[in-house]
């Protein structure tokens, strides 16, 4: 069933490019999510042998309730941004779901396949698709971000695939399965190690791989950046968990923890920073990414559980902030300065709220809840570290009410809107609500979250049911 | 692994105590003083400051100044030679650090 799910968005990508509809990327992302929802509902690992070639001779989608969940968040925040999209984008709609649909199916591969070549492809669709969208508006901030955007994607993308050629030519398979089975932690595995770790650090915007993203996003789409700060972090993240887990390289748990506190303070002291809110939102974002990595550094299960969760929640409240600021923005004729930003409504107020305190991680609302668990997990294992982790919360906290204060406190020179449309309203209101819900009964969220974790933690399992065919 | 999240107190008082003040907040919003003519203050008495308006540009200024944060501000340049060198230096680091822990 996972190959019709590609199947379809494929078919709907290009046959929207050619009929001209909207509706069809658009139906094809929400039935792929409410598929991945029906298969997650199963037990064990999934598979999926492309022209019955079995592994690890043929190309493998395996997946596993990890992966399950990435597809699942992939696709859940990819339909919302796809609804609320129809009244964002006025010109080249066409194009523009194509573009995205396209960007889905790249998120989708990477996190289902079983193969480190075929995941380099799909990293590359989900890339090239995305400088694209990023371009989308074709302004000087627009272009200028797409191309440092291509640039430092390219230096990914080649680290990959060198990486992956080297590991080729040592183990001689590209099932990541069978890699694990046959990899020594020889000299030469190390190189291609650092550039798989550097190329995905790259996508997941971690210090100091950080640079493109700000400039990126301050060009891009606000529904664009929901996407690029909520799920395409994710697919870095993942992507470097299936690397270490599935290789066994618990020692690098110290790199994970480093790159995690840097990338946490360095973000957060830039959002501080920010006068433009689309860049303090991508700052914020790097920050929390800073979170997820230490959380999965940590190594314990409470870290993981922790990361897991934090990863989860900071895309459901990261994706909720790009969109209200997007329709802040699309109703002020496109300011984003903080300086000259004010508006008055209400119900975009409250939910930039809520996912602001979700996102800071103030009781009782979704953020709350993984940042405990990290919190819990550092304590045990280093207090400063969970000392910086809690001053980082501070910031954090600083730079959301500053952004608050001057968006929707500001009484000179505000902008009331009026008459939002309900198709743009709903998927805030519905991350919103899972903001609540999720902090408020945290027991749901690990219902997704803890399966993910003892898969993550139990690569034998994966590999025996890889190269045993299920 | 649930149990954390057992201490009830832990949800229930800021929950108790954020609602607590919201509804205060919004009963003294709702009510409506009769001011004499000409009077706009609430207060009248002490010492009479200018009234001031932060900019957004003024936001915690004394604490980006006294942590000199703009130094790391000024690491970001916007120019991609630059972007370039950090992604090599930190393919560096990383090397490094698989090196050193495996």
């Amino acid at each position: 069933m996972i190959g019709y799910i590609i199947l379809i968005l494929i078919v709907a990508t290009f046959l929207s490019l050619i009929v001209r509809r909207d509706i069809l990327p658009i139906g094809a992302i929400i039935i792929s999510f409410l598929f991945l929802v029906f298969l997650a509902a199963g037990s064990g690992i999934v598979l999926f042998e492309f022209g019955g070639w079995e592994a690890p001779f043929g190309i493998v989608w395996a997946a596993d309730k990890l992966s399950m969940m990435i597809a699942m968040l992939v696709t859940g925040i990819a339909s919302l941004v796809a609804v609320y999209s129809l009244r964002y984008i006025k010109e080249r709609r066409h194009r523009y779901y194509s573009l995205l649909s396209l960007m889905t199916i790249g998120m989708l591969g990477v996190s289902l396949t079983g193969d480190i070549f075929n995941l380099y492809v799909f990293f590359e669709i989900f890339s090239i698709s995305s400088y694209a969208l990023v371009a989308f508006f074709l302004d000087d901030y627009a272009i200028e971000g797409a191309f440092k955007y291509l640039v430092a994607g390219s230096f990914a993308t080649t680290m990959l695939l060198l990486g992956i050629a080297l590991l080729y030519g040592s183990a001689g398979t590209l099932n990541m399965a069978d890699l694990s089975s046959q990899i020594l932690q020889t000299p030469m595995f190390l190189v291609p190690l650092a550039l798989l770790i550097t190329g995905f650090g790259l996508k997941v915007a971690m210090v100091p791989f950080h640079f493109w993203k700000p400039d990126a996003i301050e060009g891009t789409p606000s529904p664009i950046g929901a996407i690029f700060t909520a799920v395409s972090t994710s697919i870095g993240i993942y992507c470097i968990l299936r690397v270490l887990f599935i290789f066994s390289l618990i020692e690098l748990n110290t790199l994970l923890i480093v790159f995690g506190v840097v990338t946490m303070v360095v973000g957060a002291v830039m959002a501080f920073m920010q006068d433009n809110i689309k860049r303090l939102l991508a700052y914020s974002s790097i920050s929390q990414i800073g979170y997820i990595l230490l959380a999965l550094g940590l190594g314990t299960y409470l870290g993981i559980s922790g990361g897991l969760y934090q990863l989860l929640n900071n895309a459901i409240a990261n994706a909720l902030l790009f969109l209200s600021i997007g329709v802040v923005i699309l109703y002020s004729g496109g300011r984003e300065r903080l300086s000259n930003l004010s508006v008055k409504n209400n119900i975009l107020m409250f939910c930039f709220g809520i996912g602001a305190l979700s996102i800071i991680g103030i009781p009782p609302l979704a953020g709350f809840a993984s940042k405990y668990m990290i919190y819990l997990a550092a304590w045990e294992v280093s207090p400063p570290i969970a000392a910086i982790s809690i001053i980082v919360a501070a910031f954090t906290l600083a730079y959301y009410l500053k952004a608050f204060s001057c968006v929707f406190l500001n009484p000179r020179g505000r902008t009331e809107i009026k008459g939002i449309p309900l198709i743009m309203l709903i998927p805030i209101i519905i991350l919103a609500a899972l903001c609540i819900i999720l902090g408020i009964l945290p027991h749901l969220g690990l219902y997704v979250v803890e399966p993910a974790v003892q898969a993550l933690t139990n690569s034998s399992g994966y590999v025996a049911a890889v190269l045993g065919g299920g | 692994m649930l149990g954390i999240f057992n201490y009830w107190l832990l949800w229930v008082l800021p929950l108790l105590a954020f609602t607590a003040m919201g509804f205060i907040i919004y009963a003294l919003g709702e009510k409506k003083g009769k001011p004499a003519p000409g009077k706009y203050e609430t207060y009248t008495c002490g010492e009479k400051f200018p009234v001031t308006d932060v900019g957004h540009e003024n936001f915690y200024r004394p604490i980006k100044r006294i942590l000199e944060l703009s130094r790391l501000r000024h690491a970001h340049t916007g120019i991609l030679s630059d972007y370039l060198l950090m992604i090599v230096t930190g393919f560096v680091i990383v090397l490094l650090f698989v090196m050193v822990l495996i």
